[in-house]
């Protein structure tokens, strides 16, 4: 595995996201105009597969996830920031990380060179895997503790919501901010409905989902489809019955 | 006839023997041989001498010797010499040796033929000389020489000295061959192989044309003179009768010289008495054709004036010593006579004799440069000069004299027509009508000008003298020549009248203008007139002098509106004329007419009526049929009533604006209305389109497909119908898909439970949004799921099929 994209909300867009970089001569997120492979067996390339990826975090769809490309070789970094297809850039911020002793192409001559190379690769993707399940853990453990303090007013609508009681009416989906100790907790209908304020503003338009917005206790910007996932989270560890 | 032609043979050789036996008795054998054998063809010689001394030759030669004395023996020499030898030669030689006779004899006729060629060029040469003497009895060969012919004829024009050539070039080579004719053989070589038959028919055609030529000099000379004469007369003076009356005076005259020399005193005389009563030339007119002569003919003879001057004026009236001098350097003291008499027009008309007594002299033939600035000059302008004419006696064909020459030639004819006047046009029914010429001097003096006002006397002898009028009261009445016009009008007092006033008004610009000298008579023309009478006249426009168009519509398409209108007044009185609805009170809108000129003139606009720019297609003056407001005021009870029958194609809205300042449109029965263009309702786009446009904007939407065109309509229309009611632009039936998407937005924004789902990214089946879809909102039952799915892209909508 030379990278990886996450960050998906569930897992059918992620398939859609799979099958149509499989499928990037005929997809339907990939406009015709802009299509790099128009052939059923064409596009095998590792620069035809990046500039897949790239037409396919471009579409509006996926820009709704906060999709992230994580590579595990340096010279398929190398290869993406090359940018051979000409793809323009995306216009949501796309965090392209590159892991930590990230391999080089490998040297085989043995199958035990190979095999050392495979395994290799494996504890970056490992190491990765741990690093954002242990991330999402932390934030949903900072949310419970937030959450056992019982009745808390949403910090928009002033609602109480309570997650330690068994009513299930008082334990709707709350979004939390967890930039820098801020302690923010509201509805997500309620930041949902901030943020789309907020977009109209910005963009006049009103759409379903807001990209991200604000904080509005600390400012701190926040992706909606990552708050999303966080109150997910929480609703399903803590809050379900 | 051989046996007897053989006897007469052997008798004529005795013969000859006995005779040349006594004659040539020393003669050798030889000799006898030749001229024996010569001999013998002689027995044709007598038909051949006969032949050979035909009566032409002999005739010939009898002329010959009178003429010219030492050509008979010549030819009786070259007659023995030719004869001798062919006795001989007869007498030897057989039957074919006849035939070299012949043509021996025919190598020799030349010489027979120049005699007649020489007697040909001294009859030529007897013709010419008699053509001559015939021509010196005409007229301008009497007293001039030859040369003076040849002179005035190269001074003609070229026509006339091709004619002259060609008339006479067979005299001319006539002479040249009568030089030639010294030397005779010359003549023999050229003329050696004519025959005799061409010989006769070449002097039979040189008599001929002996004849012809004379004939054709003659004429043509007499011919080229007489219309020579009337030619020069008639463009001189454009009297056609008296052109011809002194052309037949001169006929006569010339056929009585011809044939009485004799009695030639006693008859001029007695002729001069009973034909000079023809109607000679007034003295303007005289005036006229000799400046016109001075200047044709600038180097006229002075013989030649005077012989003009007896043409008309009786011939040999200067008999006595006392001959008009027209010289140029006597011609200071004629004039000085000429003023000091005041009787040139009436001296002219006298007879010949009392023209030419002793101080009475004429100034016929003086220069108008000549006389001096001061002097008034009456112009006579005759009425073959005004009808036939003009062309000739047109302004441009005026003598100038110097003077003149030095102004500027428009303000010359300005002045020219500001001076020709004529006066009781109408009560002369003579042909020459008489005009007052004012004519104002450039120098400092202010001579009245002459008014001739005659009562034309065909004798000419008893006519009144010219009147001089001594005030410019007199000219007042006089109307001026402005065109043919006035001719047609002559019993018209009013035309006169009118003319008379404008020659008033004319009058008194015309004191302020100084003029120079005018002569000679001449016609005004409509655009001089024009350009001397000001502004005034250019804006009239003569409907007979020039073209105009019929405009077939006077009044606008509005006029019928504004003609049905009528106040309230005449409504009530149900009185419905249309004349009387067109008061101040109607409609002003009426009122826009077009101008009946020719060209478009458009009405000074007002500030109540924006339609007076319109015309009678409603389409001129730049405004468009598509105009927009036109405010106008109506009566009220029509408004109240929706009574305008404009209501039918325009609507119109109440005005209470107050623009107009004129109390009597504005009145209390009136309102304003602002008409403007009725908004027809336009066909429907979606079902004027086409199948495949229909199913083109289907596609484009996201609805369902449909095969029917009426399923096609009413998804489109249902479309535009839900989704049209944010777009303002009503006609703009192709609703986008842009639209759709914000269509379903709002109606899942308004479902809560599909919301909840949304915002948690948790995917959506397809089929559970479409009935959450449709059940909110039944037109998204024809979108297509493809569409949907778009839209759930759009918006990070998760969907799955199961």
């Amino acid at each position: 595995m030379v990278a990886i994209v996450y960050g998906f909300p569930n897992k059918i867009s992620a398939l859609q996201f799979e099958h149509a970089w499989q499928h990037g001569y005929q997809t339907h997120y990939i406009s015709e105009d802009e299509r790099i492979v128009k052939a059923k067996n064409g596009g095998r390339s590792l620069h035809h597969k990046l500039g897949l990826i790239r037409l396919l975090l471009k579409h509006v769809f996926f820009q709704y996830m906060n999709l992230k490309v994580h590579f595990f070789n340096h010279s398929t970094k190398e290869m993406w920031d090359n940018n051979k297809f000409k793809i323009e850039k995306i216009t949501n911020p796309l965090t392209v990380e590159e892991a930590e002793g990230a391999l080089q192409d490998p040297k085989i001559q043995t199958v035990d060179d190979m095999m050392d190379h495979a395994a290799m690769n494996l504890e970056l993707i490992k190491k990765f895997y741990m690093n954002y399940v242990a991330i999402d853990e932390n934030a949903c453990q900072s949310c419970k503790n937030e959450l056992l303090a019982g009745e808390m007013p949403c910090g928009i609508c002033e609602r109480v919501f309570d997650y330690t009681s068994s009513d299930m009416d008082l334990k709707p989906h709350l979004a939390f901010c967890n930039e820098n100790g801020c302690k923010f907790i509201a509805h997500l209908r309620c930041l949902h409905r901030y943020f789309l304020d907020d977009e109209q503003l910005r963009i006049g338009k009103q759409n379903l989902i807001p990209k991200d917005g604000k904080c509005p206790d600390c400012a701190a910007l926040l992706n909606f489809s990552t708050v999303v996932k966080y109150s997910r989270l929480v609703k399903k560890f803590h809050g379900a019955n | 006839m051989d046996l007897r032609r053989a006897q007469r043979n052997l008798e004529l050789i005795s013969h000859v023997e006995a005779k040349q036996d006594h004659n040539d008795i020393d003669e050798d054998g030889d000799n006898n041989e030749t001229r024996f054998g010569t001999g013998l063809p002689s027995t044709q010689v007598p038909h051949d001498l006969m032949a050979f001394t035909s009566s032409g030759s002999e005739m010939e030669n009898e002329n010959e010797n009178k003429e010219e004395g030492n050509l008979p023996k010549e030819n009786s020499d070259i007659k023995s010499l030719l004869f001798e030898p062919e006795q001989g030669r007869m007498t030897s030689e057989n039957h074919e040796a006849k035939q070299g006779h012949f043509d021996e004899a025919m190598h020799e006729e030349p010489l027979m033929f120049m005699n007649t060629q020489i007697q040909s060029r001294l009859d030529d040469a007897e013709e010419e000389s008699r053509l001559k003497l015939q021509l010196n009895h005409f007229k301008y060969s009497a007293e001039e020489n030859e040369d003076e012919y040849i002179d005035e004829l190269s001074s003609r024009s070229p026509t006339f000295l091709l004619h002259e050539k060609v008339t006479n070039l067979i005299p001319l080579k006539t002479s040249t061959m009568k030089k030639s004719s010294v030397s005779p053989k010359k003549v023999v070589k050229q003329k050696k192989k004519t025959t005799t038959t061409t010989r006769r028919t070449s002097k039979r055609s040189t008599n001929t044309l002996k004849n012809t030529i004379k004939n054709i000099t003659q004429f043509s000379i007499e011919n080229f003179e007489k219309t020579r004469s009337q030619n020069l007369l008639k463009q001189l003076s454009g009297k056609h009768k008296k052109v011809q009356d002194i052309i037949k005076l001169q006929d006569n005259e010339d056929s009585e010289s011809s044939s009485s020399r004799p009695r030639k005193d006693k008859s001029n005389k007695k002729r001069k008495s009973k034909e000079l009563e023809f109607d000679t030339y007034n003295c303007k007119e005289w005036e006229y054709i000799s400046n016109s002569i001075i200047k044709k003919f600038p180097h006229c003879e002075k013989s030649e004036m005077k012989q003009v001057f007896t043409y008309l004026y009786g011939g040999d009236v200067g008999g006595t010593g006392e001959q008009i001098d027209f010289h140029e350097d006597n011609a200071k003291s004629y004039e000085s006579n000429y003023v000091e008499s005041q009787g040139l027009w009436v001296s002219s008309q006298l007879a010949p004799r009392e023209v030419s007594q002793p101080g009475t002299k004429d100034v016929t033939g003086v220069q108008d440069s000549i006389k001096p600035r001061t002097q008034s000059v009456v112009n006579v302008l005759s009425l073959s000069q005004v009808m036939e004419d003009k062309t000739e006696a047109s302004i441009d064909n005026i003598p100038m004299d110097d003077h003149v020459d030095n102004v500027p030639m428009r303000e010359i004819r300005n002045d020219r027509l500001e001076n020709i006047s004529i006066q009781e046009v109408m009560a002369d029914p003579i042909d020459e009508i008489p005009i007052e010429v004012e004519v104002s001097s450039i120098s400092s003096q202010n001579v009245a000008p002459i008014n001739i006002n005659k009562e034309y006397n065909g004798g000419g002898e008893d006519d009144d003298i010219s009147i001089v009028s001594d005030s410019m009261e007199e000219s007042a009445n006089i109307i001026p020549i402005r065109d043919t016009t006035f001719l047609e009008e002559e019993e018209n007092d009013e035309y006169i009248s009118n003319k008379k006033q404008e020659v008033e008004g004319k009058e008194q610009r015309r004191k302020r203008i100084t003029i120079p000298e005018l002569k000679g008579p001449f016609l005004i023309r409509d655009d001089e007139i024009a350009a001397a009478g000001g502004e005034e006249e250019k804006e009239i426009i003569d409907l007979t002098q020039e073209p105009f168009k019929v405009v077939d519509r006077l009044i606008s398409p509005l006029r019928s509106f504004a003609s049905n209108n009528g106040n309230d007044d005449n409504k009530e009185n149900g009185n419905g004329n249309e004349n009387e609805n067109e008061n101040e009170h109607d409609v002003v809108i009426g009122s826009v007419q077009v101008p009946a000129s020719r060209t478009t003139s458009v009405l000074p606009a007002t500030t109540t009526q924006g339609v007076t720019s319109l015309d009678a297609n409603g389409n001129e003056y730049g405004i468009d049929n598509e105009w927009e407001n036109i405010r106008c005021l109506v009566p009220l009870y029509m408004i109240e009533n929706d009574d305008l029958i404009l209501a039918d194609t325009y609507t119109y809205s109440r005005d209470e604006t107050v623009v107009s300042c004129s109390d009597e449109e504005a009145g209390a029965n009136t309102g304003t209305i602002i008409i403007r263009n009725k908004e027809e309702k336009k066909p429907n786009i979606i079902e004027s389109q086409s199948v495949q446009k229909l199913r083109d904007s289907i596609r484009s939407l996201g609805l369902k497909p449909v095969r029917s065109k009426s399923e096609m309509i009413e998804s489109l229309q249902l479309a535009s119908s839900q989704l049209g009611e944010k777009n303002s632009n009503q006609d703009e039936m192709m609703v986008n898909k842009k639209q759709l998407f914000e269509h379903i937005t709002k109606i899942v924004r308004d479902d809560e439970m599909m919301m909840d789902k949304i915002i948690c990214f948790e995917p959506i089946l397809i089929q559970e949004l479409l009935e959450r879809l449709i059940k909110l909102d039944p037109f998204i039952e024809i979108v297509d799921t493809s569409t949907i799915r778009e839209w759930a892209d759009s918006q990070g909508v998760c969907l799955k099929n199961r």
